[in-house]
């Protein structure tokens, strides 16, 4: 192998490892979220948007207990789960003014694996002695369609139910949902040819939890969701 | 009605003990997938639960709605997860209290158990005992099965904001007594579908003892379907609305 080849497969070789998030990263609906929308984090569990409903769990403004599932790094938003201890601001979302936000498309795809990039096969009996999570990945594709922003507004105002608000004061794990994110949501999983479905289930089960959505066995994984709210701006009580 | 549902808890408290004994690796694994899906604190269920649809329920007596006082065993799964086990003894909000707010949430599809049984039908987790489980199978049932898939669709999330909580769960208790351990303040409800895959060549009684076998310790009522095909043979049960999984607190609720 020549100097010039050996160049060329070293850039591919970062090219490789770019296209596949680091290398070794599992792609998650937290980097999508960190990388577009930013300050957001990712809240579980995903919720149909109710546009009528004064007292849904999700409106900005609400006061609401979240336990913190994953905290924020350089390449994910921080995830938090909603215990569903809350204080309705009672304004229903059509009450506000919804803010489009830009779409969001993020294709992993692991045709461009380090090993074909070196020009190295791995052979079946391989795989099957030592699964490799992300070798079996042919494509993983998240796409945020329709997104609407809906912040706190000065008016109208917030009407708590005081008893409420008193059973909630004091509590270190109260937040004040500031704005949410909602949208449709999908994610698209294809797995390359001749993976058996044990390696499948359980890059699945990893993926599962990194995304915060459940899957679907088999040569592909679709998922979907339509008007959910999937991400949220988080801020202390007593900031209005 | 009241000292019926007290007594019933007591029963019920002492014939806990003896049903705690065996792991059930099946559920363990669900509760953690339930709560990778849905978040910390939500628990499955076990049995499976039948709701009754909101419009042919008013006063919201039958089973799962938020604010009503329940009895559970809960118990961990295998890593973070919650398992909540019941007989079905709880009490209703009386009144009804307030109606829920009912939203969708993630569908739950397909989740595979295999790796619990060797091919000789021993329990292949470490710590295993005989009494062990999956999904209540022995590994006397279990050891037919190539596959387990749990798919759950059609999911709504049932919940209220935390005075009505507070004020429903209180109302159950004076009305109902203090045998009453756990409040509920959310359900996960959806239509299920189980798919089992067998080895192939298996005896159809063997397959149909089995089904029988899931059929009543997961609580459905639909006859199982088969499918597949003679190398791949298959039974799936499907019903649905039911609930899979909630979030309760102990009472009282502050």
């Amino acid at each position: 192998m020549g100097p010039r080849r050996s160049l060329r497969s070293a850039i591919l070789l970062v090219a490789a490892c770019a296209a596949v998030a680091g290398c070794a990263r599992v792609p998650a609906l937290r980097s999508v979220v960190a990388t577009h929308y930013a300050g957001y984090d990712q809240v579980l569990p995903a919720s149909e948007a109710l546009p009528n409903e004064k007292r849904y769990e999700y409106l900005p403004g609400n006061i609401a207990a979240f336990t913190l599932s994953a905290p924020r790094n350089l390449i994910a938003a921080a995830s938090w789960s909603s215990e569903s201890d809350y204080c309705s601001a009672n304004i229903a979302l059509s009450q506000l003014r919804a803010r489009k936000q830009h779409p969001a498309l993020v294709v992993h795809d692991f045709d461009l694996s380090l090993r074909r990039a070196l020009h190295l096969q791995k052979a079946k009996a391989d795989l099957q002695l030592e699964p490799n999570e992300l070798e079996i990945l042919r494509r993983v594709e998240i796409r945020i369609t329709s997104p609407k922003e809906y912040v706190m507004q000065i008016t109208p105002k917030p009407d708590f139910v005081a008893s409420c608000l008193a059973a909630m004061a004091g509590r270190a794990d109260a937040k004040r949902i500031r704005s949410i994110l909602v949208g449709d949501v999908s994610v698209k999983v294809l797995f390359k040819d001749n993976v058996g479905p044990w390696e499948k289930t359980a890059v699945l089960n990893k993926l599962q939890t990194n995304l915060g959505v459940g899957f679907l066995t088999g040569t592909a994984q679709d998922l979907s969701a339509s008007n959910v709210v999937f991400a949220a701006r988080l801020g202390a009580v007593d900031r209005k | 009605m009241k000292s019926v549902l007290i007594v019933s808890a007591l029963l019920l408290s002492a014939a806990w003990p003896s049903q705690g004994f065996a792991r059930d690796f099946g559920y363990e694994k669900f509760a953690d997938a339930v709560r990778a899906v849905y978040g910390a604190g939500y628990g499955a269920i076990t049995p499976f639960d039948d709701i009754t649809s909101p419009a042919d329920d008013p006063t919201r007596r039958g089973e799962g709605y938020p604010g009503q006082v329940w009895n559970f065993v809960s118990v961990p799964g295998r890593n973070h997860g919650l398992i909540y086990q019941h007989n079905d003894v709880y009490c209703p909000v009386p009144g009804g209290g307030p109606a829920p707010i009912i939203v969708g949430t993630t569908q739950f599809k397909n989740w595979l158990y295999r790796t619990e049984i060797g091919l000789t039908g021993d329990f292949t987790v470490t710590g295993a005992t005989a009494n062990d489980v999956v999904f209540k199978l022995s590994a006397l049932d279990a050891k037919y099965i190539n596959s387990f898939g749990v798919q759950i669709l059609n999911v709504k999330r049932y919940y209220l904001p935390r005075n009505d909580l507070i004020d429903a769960t209180r109302q159950a208790t004076t009305a109902c007594g203090p045998g009453f351990s756990y409040g509920l303040t959310t359900t996960l409800v959806g239509d299920v579908t189980i798919t089992v895959a067998f080895q192939a060549g298996i005896d159809s009684g063997i397959m149909a003892n089995i089904g029988q076998h899931i059929k009543l310790n997961l609580n459905l009522h639909s006859l199982a379907v088969r499918g597949g095909s003679d190398a791949n043979p298959l039974l799936v049960f499907s019903e649905g609305p039911k609930i899979f999984a909630i979030r309760a607190e102990p009472l009282p609720l502050k």
